[in-house]
């Protein structure tokens, strides 16, 4: 390559340049079963932004396991009515 | 940005700033630290917990299977200490995890590199520690139902006398899917978090009579007990992620759990009237027959290889 950079490990193996693509982790917390969260997050401005729910306690076949709706509105992104106790984890990628 | 570090791709994308957090590859898991309720029948079923340890911060955890193997993951934990347990769900097959982390879980005791940090002072960037790199993102739904055409048969009414046999299985087992093109690597990575989930039930029944007087023409003249039995046979299902060739990623459903709940009722008679009766039940009950959460789901497709 001619220009952007390279990064190589010990042994000088390329492990990552400037034509590589990635999603970059802009926060990651915690939302409670049948609570709500909404915050703004500046960093998702004018990004692709992909947000990951993730529930904490194994599938529960003996109730309704409903998941969060997540809503981004800007940079604010609301997280409500679900039944389970939820990581939620921001990416984005863009310029 | 007034101050930091902003590092574009090709794309003019941001990969790395100062002001996000670059994932990092930490741990490579190859087998995992417990696994439960391994099965071939409904489709095939085995749960595995792998066993992320120093990761101050939530591990982002991406797996690698075979062709056609269905794994999905349930359930994310934190066990303090730094340790987090991971639940997979897969139809009997055993993934590789591969879990990366923000930069504050890179363990190094390499003297060289660069480092990026936030305005907090945490790390953002941390060259010793492979950044994370991406070939593909979709965006993907579960099917509706797991099961195209329900109408399991010949399961015994009595006591739940069917409950995991061959017959159970095979008309609850899924077979629904929604397949998205992709092009993938030889040895493609998914970072694909299950959260779709139904359950489907049947109900059979069955009945008898238990005559002690006289059978008069098909009637029972006298004292006579009449017993009847309910069965609900079900199953349990999670979304998980396949691909059934280099160029499709597939949604389908995994069995997760199976079980029966089944009811007894006597009622006894003498000459048309009542003489009492009793009930019993036993076996476990699902909660409802739906489907939920098959909103949008994004899966991340890396290369594995580049972790190996």
């Amino acid at each position: 390559m001619s220009f952007g950079f390279q990064i190589f490990d010990a042994g000088g193996v390329l492990r990552f340049d400037s034509t590589d693509v990635t999603w970059n982790q802009v926060t990651f917390y915690s939302v409670a079963a049948d609570s709500s969260d909404s915050r703004d997050v500046p960093q998702i401005g004018g990004k692709t932004v992909a947000v990951g729910q993730i529930m904490i306690d194994p599938p529960l076949e003996t109730r309704k396991a409903l998941a969060h709706t997540i809503n981004i509105s800007g940079t604010n992104i609301s997280v409500s009515d679900g039944s389970e106790d939820v990581y939620i984890i921001v990416l984005v990628k863009g310029s | 940005m007034s101050f930091g570090l902003t590092a574009r791709n090709d794309a003019n994308e941001v990969i790395i700033s100062s002001e996000l957090k670059n994932l990092h590859f930490i741990q490579k898991l190859t087998s995992p630290s417990s696994s439960a309720s391994q099965t071939t029948g409904f489709g095939g079923r085995w749960i595995h917990t792998y066993t992320v340890t120093n990761c101050p911060t939530i591990p982002v955890p991406f797996f690698h299977m075979g062709a056609n193997n269905d794994v999905g993951i349930t359930s994310v934990k934190d066990q303090g200490n730094s340790t987090w347990d991971i639940e997979v769900l897969t139809d009997n097959n055993t993934p590789t995890l591969y879990v990366f982390a923000d930069a504050t879980a890179v363990q190094s005791d390499q003297g060289h590199g660069m480092i990026v940090y936030n305005a907090d002072g945490s790390a953002a960037f941390d060259s010793r520690a492979r950044p994370l790199a991406i070939n593909n993102t979709i965006t993907t739904a579960a099917p509706s139902s797991p099961i195209s055409s329900f109408s399991p048969g010949g399961l015994d009414g009595k006591y739940c006398a069917s409950n995991g046999n061959s017959t159970h299985s095979s008309g609850f087992t899924p077979d629904t899917y929604n397949n998205y093109g992709a092009a993938l690597p030889s040895k493609p990575m998914f970072f694909y978090f299950s959260l779709a989930q139904c359950e489907r039930e049947a109900t059979y029944t069955a009945s008898e009579e238990e005559c002690d007087g006289v059978d008069a023409y098909g009637n029972c003249a006298g004292a006579k007990r009449n017993y009847f039995w309910s069965s609900t046979y079900w199953a349990f299902y999670r979304a998980t992620l396949s691909y059934p060739d280099a160029a499709n990623v597939r949604v389908q459903y995994t069995t997760y759990d199976f079980d029966c709940h089944w009811y007894q009722q006597t009622d006894g008679s003498f000459v048309g009237i009542g003489t009492g009766g009793s009930s019993s039940s036993d076996g476990a009950w699902p909660y409802s027959n739906e489907t939920l959460n098959v909103a949008s789901n994004i899966v991340i497709i890396g290369d594995a290889a580049r972790y190996d």
